[in-house]
């Protein structure tokens, strides 16, 4: 299968000195077609990465050394307009927090309408039926209706699935989505993870799906990366993690988060022994770096 | 639902107005100063001063004066002019307009100024034009209004003299306008040449004006605009592919101007307050001349007349401010 999205040893930074390690040297592939989740714990480095992607990290940060090429083409620096791909079009953002990410001035119908104008050079009037489309696509009844409407005087699941149609608005090949859910309350959770399903399959687009939650990714995803300190610990198929996890983090993550297909299991949290373990690797890691980059 | 909160803001001016009319009435009879004493010649008998008093009213207790005072107002009379021998509604009617024209196009440069160097400020965030634009923005807000007229007449008027220093309009034009309103007359009569010799009477003042006003706004509007560049749905129209200059002034700047409607709603008013100066510097022919004349003449039907204008104008103003305020949040519109 073509990959449509390698990153390949990618060590990020702030540059200070000594550098403040965000990613080291993180490896992520992402086949056409396919869901790839990305779990890890709060601050693992998983927003970091989809950042890298789109050309939106934080002041200061540097790429130290790797590789992220798209389609075959290297995306060499962190520079946005360096991009082999028009973003918003090719490649787009689906937000975690569905309740400030959209712009509270605006109506509907010109947040959805504006990249539909700018990418597929529609007419105001056709952009418009395409939004009425599209909103039908994501189960929004009335969709007329709501295009008329501010964002404060729709719901969170109604502004995510809004959010998740302006994604897919332009076909894109690739759609970044951070956490999507995890704003959400429970039962609006499982729609709109069905719903993301949906539309990637019938779009056919390659997805990066981050989540801290482990069942959430078992739901939808092809492939799973875990991420532990800005490193992606092991790769799988999304089946085989979980029957067959191989590293002892996964496992120690598994054991900790409650299975759907066993209800009777004891949750187990990751244990101290573990944790110490890790800092260790981390912290032999940054020495190595340092010795390397600053000498 | 808005046009309900309208009627209420509109009932609340009354009683500020009323408030206002009260104060200046006490006022101008507490402070040192009579208006008789101006106008007699020298060598006037007594008795020819207390006629004089009776003629105005002057000879009554206070209260029956404000009595009178503001039945005439209910009756739309604001009483006559000591100095002028005038109907101080006329004479301030005459004035307001040119008040207006220049009090409009203050706002206006402000408002323009304002908004250019705050969006230039976030778009060059930590390069030179931000530090650049700050200090343009310190020395602005420091000099006040009265003090940019005279540097403006000395180096634009004077020195070099691109612009009329004085008058509100070259008398050798020959322009008989219906109103007062002698700028929007031209323009709707196609008289571009009155136009033109309006604005570059117009230039100095107004530029004096909006100098510190854009100063203050900008900074007020730049907060609120870094403040509106780190939320989240800029990020999603940077993600959606737009530069940063579109983001800026396509989603950042109208929530920006919210917070700033707020915040500066007074400094609008001020300016009503700065064309006093800043006309009689000019010499334009304003409302705010008409009120250095008369308080030197201690004229107070017309000093009166003319806070009460003054206060009503501030009411408006702040009306509008309003009314914008509404129009550009999207959650305090009615459907
Ligand atoms: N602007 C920044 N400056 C310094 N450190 C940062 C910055 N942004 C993120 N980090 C660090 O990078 C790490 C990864 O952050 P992030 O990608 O947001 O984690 P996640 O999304 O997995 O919770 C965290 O340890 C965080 O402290
Ligand atoms: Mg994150």
């Amino acid at each position: 299968m073509k990959n449509i999205l390698e990153i390949r040893d990618l060590i990020v930074g702030i540059d200070s000195i000594p550098p403040t390690w965000i990613l080291r040297e993180a490896n992520l592939s992402i086949g056409e077609g396919q869901i790839v989740g990305l779990v890890g714990e709060s601050g693992a480095g998983k927003t970091m990465v989809s950042r890298v992607i789109l050309g939106f990290t934080p002041e200061g940060s540097r790429v130290f050394g790797g590789e992220i090429h798209f389609c075959g083409s290297k995306i060499s620096d962190l520079n946005r307009d360096s991009r082999p791909f028009l973003l918003g079009k090719e490649v787009t953002y689906i937000p975690q927090n569905p309740m400030t990410a959209l712009n509270p001035v605006q109506r509907i119908n010109d947040q959805m309408t504006d990249v539909l104008i700018r990418y597929l050079q529609l007419k105001p009037r056709d952009a418009t039926k395409r939004a009425v489309s599209l909103l039908s696509e994501v189960q929004i009844h009335d969709p007329e209706k709501v295009l008329k409407l501010y964002p404060h005087q729709l719901s969170g699941g109604m502004r995510q699935r809004v959010l998740i149609a302006i994604a897919f608005a332009c076909n894109p090949s690739l759609v970044i989505a951070d956490e999507p859910t995890t704003a959400l309350d429970v039962t609006v959770q499982k729609e709109i993870l069905g719903l993301i399903k949906r539309m990637q399959s019938s779009h056919g687009t390659s997805m990066l799906f981050i989540s801290h939650d482990l069942g959430v990714v078992s739901k939808i995803c092809d492939v799973v990366n875990v991420m532990y300190g800005g490193q992606v610990l092991e790769t799988q198929e999304a089946d085989a993690l979980f029957s067959a996890p191989s590293h002892v983090y996964t496992k120690a993550l598994l054991s900790a988060t409650p299975r759907y297909d066993r209800p009777g299991d004891l949750l187990e949290p990751v244990s101290d022994r573990l944790v110490t373990e890790m800092g260790k690797t981390i912290l032999s890691w940054d020495k190595r770096a340092e010795a390397c980059f600053y000498k | 639902m808005f046009g309900r909160y309208l009627m209420l803001r509109l009932l609340l001016a009354i009683p500020t107005i009323f408030c206002v009319a009260v104060i200046v009435f006490v006022l101008m009879r507490i402070v040192p100063g009579d208006p008789i004493s101006m106008m007699i010649p020298p060598g006037a008998s007594p008795d020819d001063i207390e006629n004089l008093r009776e003629i105005y009213g002057l000879n009554k207790p206070v209260l029956d004066q404000f009595l009178i005072w503001l039945n005439g107002i209910a009756e739309g009379d604001l009483g006559r002019s000591i100095s002028l021998k005038l109907g101080v509604g006329q004479l301030i009617l005459n004035r307001l307009p040119a008040t207006l024209e220049l009090v409009i196009l203050s706002m206006g440069i402000a408002i323009f100024l304002a908004v250019t160097a705050s969006v230039a400020a976030i778009r060059y965030k930590d390069t030179l034009v931000e530090r650049v634009l700050d200090t343009f923005t310190g020395v602005a807000q420091a000099i006040p209004d009265f003090l940019w007229s005279l540097l403006l007449l000395l180096f634009f008027g004077v020195i070099l003299p691109l612009f009329p220093i004085t008058g509100r309009l070259d008398p050798s034009l020959s322009f008989d306008p219906i109103t007062n309103f002698y700028f929007f007359e031209a323009i709707f009569t196609f008289r571009l040449d009155v136009v033109w010799d309006l604005l570059a009477h117009l230039a100095l003042p107004s530029f004096a004006l909006a100098f510190p006003l854009a100063a203050s706004l900008s900074r007020v509007l730049r907060g609120s605009l870094s403040e509106a560049m780190s939320q989240d749905y800029i990020t999603l129209a940077q993600v959606k592919g737009y530069s940063r200059l579109e983001v800026i002034t396509k989603f950042a700047l109208r929530n920006a101007l919210i917070p700033t409607i707020t915040l500066s709603g007074v400094q609008f008013a001020f300016l009503i307050g700065g064309t006093v100066l800043v006309e009689y510097i000019f010499s334009y022919p304003g409302l705010g001349n008409l009120a250095i004349s008369a308080v030197v003449q201690r004229d107070l039907p017309l000093i009166q007349g003319l806070i009460l204008t003054f206060a009503v104008m501030f009411v408006i103003t702040n009306l509008l401010i309003d009314l914008s305020y509404a129009l550009i949040n999207p959650r305090l519109r009615g459907r």
